[in-house]
């Protein structure tokens, strides 16, 4: 099987799932106990210790809860495994999204302005709390897809800025 | 006799005060926005009307929406709760001039307590102790500026209006003043509708201590001890208990005597709050009085046994307070752990979303206030608070214990919680010896990290058990069913064959 946990994909493979399987993940096999109570409701024994873990699932998430630790993990969607992870891996560009989704109470650089890593770059407010966003990168603002007042949700650029590439 | 209660608020002190009016054989009218049809306050009540759209200023800030609708359901009273319009005089004036009784303060103690400028003035005039700071609110930066030269950095920007954090910004350092200042005016503008800021000297490594109060409109009025509410981030409170482990009886009484004071010095009625900072010293300082029901009310109920929002509705209904101060006590110790919907994975983002599944808490001591269910949604525009768990034990030991228990067993699924924060609070060596200070998270949770990889490896055995189970009841029914109209497929085919 194939998801995704913060951002990373993850692959691993479950044998002989029932009572008794192995989980093999990374190159490593963990052996654990498992038992199905019912469609949500999994008993799990790791070292001896039997404990409830909880599943649900919308089209696009595993939500999971293990004695009060939550994980939240991606269904692996066809067309995301083409493109994604770039940006992060050049380190060239950055692409800043509404942390969650709200109205954009400032926008505050302008297109083409030169910037530092760590200047402020806009904020957002959801839930009547203000964040602030910031450039992680020295580099260029090439791109505002946002003003003041806006509703945006996660999946929106909102500002991109890039690195200076120094021609010679 | 107040014989029907409209309920000016949403989500789990809606249901909370619900609650208290069935108790007390009176009907309820709940009031709801467009995104809050389903809401479990919605669905509670005797009645429910819709006020308007989503968001708050359009619906539960709007007053003569409200009132209309006390009058039309033949509402007596109206109850506030808290946020919204449960400190707002004019508000509170509006619902009396209607005929309507309000759930709370007069609207003069009110106005003059809400004001944390006035307050303070208030206070300093009846000999209650205060922090140094700005004597107003100002739009002058430069006054900011001189204010926090004078008492020397860090400084505390505060909301005079605000509450719960809300329009509130620690400043270091003299360069960071002006933006804080601008963007504590923008959050409060928002929040509360008002930009009144000012500043006042930060005491650092503090502890919040409240103590909450009522007072009868006879003359009567007496405190309910103490609750310590230290733990808070971007100062929220999180986790709140009673009694403070810093209380001994001298300052108790103390305290109490000067919250008494206090109130009485505003001429107040009703139930409330008076909040105190403490430092290492145990000197205490008045911060403000919330002139409303509390968020961490339960606590105090649990440890004196007296129903609060009864009492608020007793109170306003005329009557006299049934105890003395020397009747009251506290008995054993409660925590209360403030179940948000938000993301301890990215910076405790505000989460929405809709709750999948879920299993409330229960057992001995153990109290679950809630505004959710399976299936609910959470929406965006409003505090991202979804339930309050209150463990009560005949000791802080047995409530800490009971605590962690009930939170692993809350299981909710669909959006992020502040539960597994919170249990690596209550786990924390310096919790379980009561150095709770207000920058205990800022101090202590620095390397908090949700998850570790053994869990990820259950989580992910879970899935694959989740999808094989998914697979078989879709192969057992929905899919034969949709693909072949025969009824005899819809027993399905393997159960016919198997032997069960």
């Amino acid at each position: 099987m194939e998801i995704k946990y913060r951002n990373t994909a993850i692959s691993f493979e479950v044998n002989n799932a029932g009572e008794g399987c192995r989980l093999e993940r990374g190159g490593t096999v963990t052996e654990m106990k498992a038992l199905a109570v019912n469609k949500n409701t999994f008993r799990i024994n790791r070292n001896g210790r039997w404990t409830n873990v909880y599943v649900a699932a919308d089209e696009n998430r595993y939500y999971i809860w293990v004695e009060g630790r939550q994980f939240v993990l991606d269904k692996l969607m066809v067309e995301e495994k083409s493109f994604g992870e770039q940006d992060t891996a050049t380190g060239d560009t950055q692409k800043v999204f509404a942390p969650m989704p709200g109205s954009i109470v400032k926008v505050m650089v302008e297109a083409g302005q030169k910037i530092s890593e760590g200047e402020p770059l806009i904020i957002v407010e959801a839930m009547k709390m203000e964040t602030t966003l910031y450039s992680s990168i020295d580099g260029t603002v090439t791109g505002i897809n946002a003003v003041k007042g806006e509703q945006v949700n996660t999946d929106k650029v909102l500002i991109t800025v890039e690195k200076e590439i120094n021609v010679s | 006799m107040i014989k029907k209660v409209l309920i000016a608020n949403r989500s789990e002190i809606a249901c909370r005060i619900i609650r208290a009016c069935k108790e007390l054989g009176i009907a309820t009218v709940a009031v709801y926005s467009e995104a809050d049809k389903t809401a479990l306050h919605t669905i509670s009540a005797d009645e429910a009307i819709c006020i308007g759209p989503a968001p708050a200023t359009e619906s539960y800030l709007k007053q003569d929406a409200i009132i209309n609708a006390a009058k039309e359901t033949g509402c007596d009273a109206i109850h506030p709760g808290y946020g919204f319009l449960a400190e707002n005089p004019a508000f509170n004036r509006k619902v009396r001039e209607a005929g309507l009784l309000f759930i709370g303060p007069e609207p003069k103690p009110m106005e003059l307590l809400g004001s944390k400028v006035a307050s303070r003035q208030l206070m300093l005039k009846s000999g209650v102790p205060v922090i140094p700071g700005m004597k107003s609110s100002s739009l002058n930066i430069d006054d900011f500026r001189k204010a926090a030269g004078e008492m020397g950095f860090p400084v505390l920007i505060k909301a005079s209006a605000g509450g719960g954090g809300k329009g509130m910004r620690v400043v270091q350092s003299p360069a960071d003043l002006e933006a804080s200042v601008e963007s504590a005016m923008r959050e409060s503008l928002s929040a509360f509708g008002s930009d009144e800021v000012y500043l006042e000297k930060y005491i650092e490594a503090p502890r919040h201590v409240e103590f909450q109060v009522a007072a009868d409109r006879h003359g009567n009025a007496v405190y309910l001890f103490e609750r310590e509410c230290s733990i808070q981030r971007r100062h929220q409170k999180i986790i709140e208990e009673a009694p403070s482990p810093v209380m001994d009886p001298v300052l108790q009484k103390k305290m109490g005597e000067t919250a008494v004071k206090a109130i009485k010095a505003a001429n107040y009625d009703n139930v409330g709050t008076v909040e105190f900072l403490v430092d290492k010293d145990k000197n205490f300082y008045f911060l403000e009085v919330n002139t409303r029901i509390q968020v961490e009310h339960p606590i105090t109920e649990a440890t004196t046994g007296i129903d609060l929002v009864k009492l608020q509705i007793a109170i306003a209904d005329g009557e006299t307070l049934s105890f003395r101060q020397d009747e009251l006590s506290q008995k054993g110790h409660a925590i209360e752990c403030r179940i948000y919907a938000e993301d301890g994975e990215n910076n405790f983002m505000p989460s929405s979303g809709t709750i999948l599944f879920m299993k409330e808490p229960l057992g001995p001591g153990i109290r679950y206030d809630s505004g959710i269910y399976s299936g609910s949604e959470i929406p965006v525009f409003y505090d991202p608070v979804m339930a309050k768990l209150i463990a009560w034990g005949k000791d802080r030991e047995e409530a800490r214990n009971r605590m962690i228990l009930a939170l692993k067993s809350n299981v909710i699924l669909g959006v992020k919680t502040s539960i597994n924060f919170m249990l690596s609070i209550l786990e924390h060596p310096d919790f379980i010896s009561g150095n709770t200070f207000t920058d205990f998270i800022a101090k202590n949770m620095g390397g908090y990290a949700p998850v570790d990889d053994d869990t990820l490896n259950e989580a992910l055995l879970a899935v694959k058990l989740f999808e094989d189970e998914d697979k078989k009841n879709k192969n057992g029914f929905g899919a034969t069913l949709q693909s072949n109209p025969s009824p005899w497929a819809a027993t399905g085919e393997w159960e016919i064959c198997s032997n069960k």
